[in-house]
């Protein structure tokens, strides 16, 4: 059984129900869609896709033991999910606002303390999840000169500003 | 799409697994306010970034000591109220500590600390009053007085400490390369009290607290000790998961029961008893650097997981050697092994051949001494698993590397799924896993040491 899914630059995706499912938030519209095509107007064909991928290879995955955020985050990303991950800076960002808008993203029900999605979301999760450790990865040991040539930020701190925020940082790390 | 684009949410889950944190959280918080001014108003504004305070102070110039206290100030006035740990390191100079404590009045009284870390306190201790006016330590989960001198922080939270306070954990440590001097450590009678006191206490680490185990209550379960020397017996029904540290051989130790113990992890110069011990419902054993003649004393028939870590003895194989020259043993575990030390690959296959039924295998490699040709070995053995599919009932695998090996032994994977088809039909089945890591070696035991203890 499939289902279609339109993009919002409106184009259609047959998909799987269970390679769907793997996306919370069409889990919930499937029942209420009927035979209707689902509208994703946050997301675009090519995020579609790319987030597609991911569920397609994960399909079959087990659903993870309940997770309340007490045990210890893990940092590791396996090798297929680096691979997938491995995107330039833009797409990177849009998997993971789409992520976020299709409530793949951990722990936001956890904090809403809702259990029966609990399960579904810290499986449908992890491509946000990924996204973001990647980022995280990314800065990890950089100097906040490193992250802004990195991320192309403008430093718009003020040379006084500057000169206070640094000489906080230095104070904490010699401590 | 930049960076500055995601929503906040998203950028504080972001920077919240930046594990450079993970060794000086405030201080990473404060270099990356400093990128720019839309990161500034995002980390100062999010109390989380901020409750991590070590109050790190030593004698200098007065204009340096208003400057630590302004900016003591800032950090917790950044917290908001959310419950704080604390790291007290001070060695009072020109200044008296009433002055810090009036920081913590300001934004951050005693009702708000989660955690306090006791590193040292030299000098002169703060006055009554001062304590006073900070209140009581309502929230406190955490005590780890390290420097076991400063009677007046045991002695206020002993008196202020309520019975239904929070406290779960009470560490009574002293810096590893003091142990061998010291003599004999006496419990103070206020850490005899808050153990008596609070109810919800559950771990507690105390050196050499020889006089202490005979009234130990029942809702701690989990313990950490260092030395047993001064024993004759240790007989505690109602412990659970037990940490031996630097315990040698005590002749005088004739019982040592724990009945439901289901967590051990022993530090050895050797087995603390020299009598056969069964642990019957132990399901976790950790062996550091232990001699293999000592775990012939040790009986567990309900183990599922056992970790061998040799810690400095990284070099001597012969350790392994004897544990597998024992013969038929209720020790080996059910489900689980971990190899911290160095193996070669005929040793893992020898342990494999030993444990048909293993699920879980967790290997660290150090240095280039080994070749992840091993996995291949590991992986596509000749043995036969009790389910007559002529597979392994292997399930997961972990190799831990070092980061410089990462991208040498990358391609040595590859070649070992290419070269063994059905290791990669296994891939898609079961849960494989490989995880390309530092060589840290997470401590397998939960211990509630604080961040930079751990780090």
């Amino acid at each position: 059984m499939s289902i279609t899914i339109v993009t919002s630059d409106n184009e259609q995706f047959c998909v799987e129900k269970l390679v769907a499912q793997r996306i919370a938030l069409i889990e919930d519209m499937v029942e209420n869609a009927g035979d209707r095509p689902i509208p994703l107007p946050n997301v675009t064909a090519s995020v579609l896709r790319k987030i597609l991928e991911y569920c397609e290879h994960h399909k079959n995955d087990p659903l993870p033991p309940y997770d309340d955020g007490s045990r210890s985050r893990t940092t590791h990303i396996s090798e297929w999910d680096q691979k997938f991950i491995t995107v330039d800076q833009e797409m990177l960002f849009e998997i993971i606002l789409a992520a976020n808008y299709l409530e793949m993203k951990p722990l936001l029900y956890v904090r809403l303390n809702v259990p029966r999605v609990q399960c579904l979301t810290a499986c449908n999760a992890v491509a946000g999840d990924i996204g973001c450790k990647t980022v995280a990865n990314m800065i990890k040991g950089k100097s906040p000169e490193e992250i802004r040539k990195l991320f192309n930020i403008v430093n718009n701190f003020t040379p006084e500003e500057e000169a206070q925020i640094r000489k906080e940082a230095e104070w904490a790390e010699d401590r | 799409m930049g960076f500055n684009s995601l929503p906040t949410e998203i950028f504080i889950h972001i920077l919240k697994n930046d594990d450079s944190r993970l060794l000086n959280a405030t201080a990473r918080s404060r270099a990356l306010m400093g990128v720019c001014r839309h990161w500034y108003n995002i980390i100062t504004s999010i109390p989380e970034f901020w409750t991590s305070v070590h109050v790190l102070l030593d004698s200098m110039p007065l204009s340096r000591f208003s400057w630590t206290l302004f900016l003591l100030s800032e950090q917790l006035r950044r917290c908001k109220g959310a419950l704080i740990d604390v790291t007290w390191q001070v060695r009072v100079g020109t200044y008296h500590p009433d002055e810090i404590l009036k920081v913590f009045g300001t934004h951050a009284p005693f009702k708000q600390w989660r955690s306090i870390s006791i590193i040292r306190h030299d000098g002169a201790p703060p006055s009554a009053a001062s304590l006073a006016s900070l209140g009581i330590f309502s929230s406190l989960e955490e005590i780890c007085d390290l420097s076991q001198k400063i009677d007046w922080a045991i002695r206020y939270i002993e008196t202020t400490l309520p019975s239904d306070a929070p406290l779960r954990s009470l560490q009574c440590n002293i810096p590893y390369s003091l142990i061998a001097g010291m003599p004999a450590f006496r419990v103070p009678d206020a850490l005899h009290n808050i153990l008596r006191k609070v109810k919800m206490l559950r771990l507690m680490n105390m050196p050499r607290g020889g006089t202490l185990w005979d009234d130990l209550p029942a809702n701690i379960t989990e313990l950490l000790v260092e030395r047993l020397a001064d024993l004759k017996r240790l007989d505690l029904s109602h412990i659970e998961s037990l940490f031996v540290q630097d315990a040698v051989t005590n002749p005088n130790l004739t019982s040592f029961t724990f009945p439901a113990l289901t967590r051990l992890d022993i530090r050895p110069m050797n087995w603390p008893t020299r009598r056969r011990v069964v642990f019957p419902c132990l399901l976790e054993l950790c062996l550091r650097g232990t001699q293999h003649d000592s775990i012939e004393y040790i009986s567990a028939p309900m183990l599922e997981k056992l970790i061998f870590n040799s810690e400095g003895e990284w070099h001597k194989p012969e350790l392994l050697e004897g544990i597998l020259a024992l013969p038929e043993y209720s020790l080996w575990p059910k489900k689980e092994l971990e190899l911290r030390l160095l193996v070669s690959a005929q040793v893992v296959g020898r342990f494999l051949e030993r444990l048909p039924e293993l699920e879980k295998l967790v290997l660290y490699m150090q240095g280039t001494s080994i070749d992840l040709v091993v996995i291949q070995q590991i992986l596509t053995p000749s043995r036969k698993s009790s389910n007559g599919d002529g597979g392994t009932r292997l399930r997961s695998l972990r190799v831990y590397l070092e980061r410089d090996q990462r991208d040498a032994n990358a391609w040595t994977w590859e070649w070992c799924l290419s070269r063994n088809p059905g290791m990669k039909e296994g891939m898609k089945t079961t849960s494989m896993e490989y995880f390309w890591t530092r060589s840290s070696q997470p401590s397998s035991f939960k211990t509630s040491l604080p961040y930079w203890f751990r780090y």
